[in-house]
């Protein structure tokens, strides 16, 4: 079931300075999708790297942050006609001091740092006090400030080894390399294939085709069969006969 | 086998009754949660909807819990750590099987097995795995 950003980045415990950060997004661009812009292909499977969920788990289209409920006023009507006078202005409230800024926040200039390749100390100057010292505001200031220059990711083409493939992050495995390649080979090599089915029952032939979820043999008469995955137990290369 | 792998045969076994007919008998929030137990590979299943789909297949909930304990991820850090440190995995199959051998690759589908004293690679579908043991 597909979530909202939104959701996930936040049961995810991630900012979204952080998911900007490690994403290559932008903060603003995230904050557009978690308001319902539609999300690119692309940057789906980016987040959702990111966020270690499976790419579909993220809504195209999330649907905006459900805003706290404020107290609705009673209708006009309804009102005693006492409470329809201008209202007293109120006294000003005092200007509540801003809260020092998160530990996570802190931690995050750390490590823009280190991506800036600076010492804190030097961070520190710029900003003119230490980390410590900042407002949750003021350190909100300065991560935008200093992410800015975080150089973008090369846009040159990588040089990989031939073969090369991406894996997903949140997989330890390929998704179906390994398999796809034993049975690419077999295909090639036109190599008789023994397929054990859960029922017991045995298929043999050279594989004409397959898929994620299909295997095809052709038997030795020409006639083909296609077998779902979800049945078969087991299948080897025919034993050759010594 | 996983439970999200057991659901699936159950299905099969019972006609395969399609998710429209699953949504007849499951309530809304039941049957969502129903198909994420199916199509997740970790386990998201609650300890409230295993009776009712124990009931629906008329198999006992432990049938279900037992599967819950034994997760695709589990199978696959399992599968990892055996090739890690050599070890011979024994892997019992639905078919009544065990198949006893080194894993030498894995990936989301099936395990590549050498079983002891061939050279040719045995290609089990994970989802045929009912349990596993390790030699270590």
């Amino acid at each position: 079931m597909a979530e909202d950003l939104w959701n996930i980045r936040e049961r995810k415990q991630m900012s979204v300075a952080q998911l900007a950060l490690r994403s290559g997004l932008s903060q603003d661009l995230i904050d557009d999708y978690e308001a319902g812009k539609p999300l690119t292909l692309a940057h789906r499977l980016k987040l959702a790297k990111i966020l270690y969920v499976n790419d579909y788990d993220i809504k195209l289209q999330s649907a905006p942050r459900p805003k706290r409920e404020k107290p609705t006023p009673p209708p006009e009507q309804s009102r005693p006609a006492k409470l329809a006078k201008e209202p007293a202005p109120r006294p000003m409230p005092e200007p509540k001091p801003a809260p020092p800024a998160r530990q996570g926040q802190i931690d995050f200039l750390k490590g823009l740092a280190q991506h800036l390749g600076i010492l804190p100390q030097q961070m520190e100057d710029e900003i003119g006090k230490p980390l410590s010292e900042l407002t949750a505001p003021e350190a909100t200031h300065w991560i935008r400030t200093f992410q800015v220059r975080v150089p973008p990711q090369s846009t040159a083409p990588e040089t990989k080894p031939e073969g090369y493939r991406s894996k997903r992050a949140h997989l330890p495995e390929g998704i179906d390399l390994f398999e796809a390649n034993y049975l690419l080979e077999a295909q090639q090599a036109q190599a008789v294939l023994v397929v054990k089915m859960f029922n017991g029952e045995e298929f043999n032939g050279t594989l004409a085709g397959f898929g994620p979820y299909t295997l095809t043999l052709q038997s030795g008469g020409g006639s083909e069969a296609t077998l779902s995955k979800l049945a078969i137990a087991y299948y080897r290369r025919e034993r050759s006969a010594a | 086998m996983s439970l999200s792998d057991h659901l699936r045969y159950l299905r099969a076994l019972h006609g395969g009754p399609s998710n429209a007919d699953l949504r007849q008998v499951f309530s809304e929030e039941d049957t969502g949660l129903y198909f994420a137990i199916e199509q997740r590979y970790r386990d998201v299943s609650t300890d409230d909807i295993l009776p009712k789909i124990a009931a629906y297949y008329g198999v006992p909930v432990e049938e279900l819990q037992w599967h819950r304990a034994r997760s695709r991820k589990a199978l696959a850090l399992h599968v990892y750590t055996a090739m890690q440190n050599h070890d011979i995995v024994a892997l019992r199959l639905r078919t009544g099987e065990t198949l006893l051998g080194h894993p030498v690759w894995w990936d989301l589908a099936a395990i590549g097995l050498q079983l002891i004293g061939e050279e040719d690679l045995i290609i089990v579908q994970r989802h045929a795995v009912i349990d596993w043991e390790s030699s270590a």
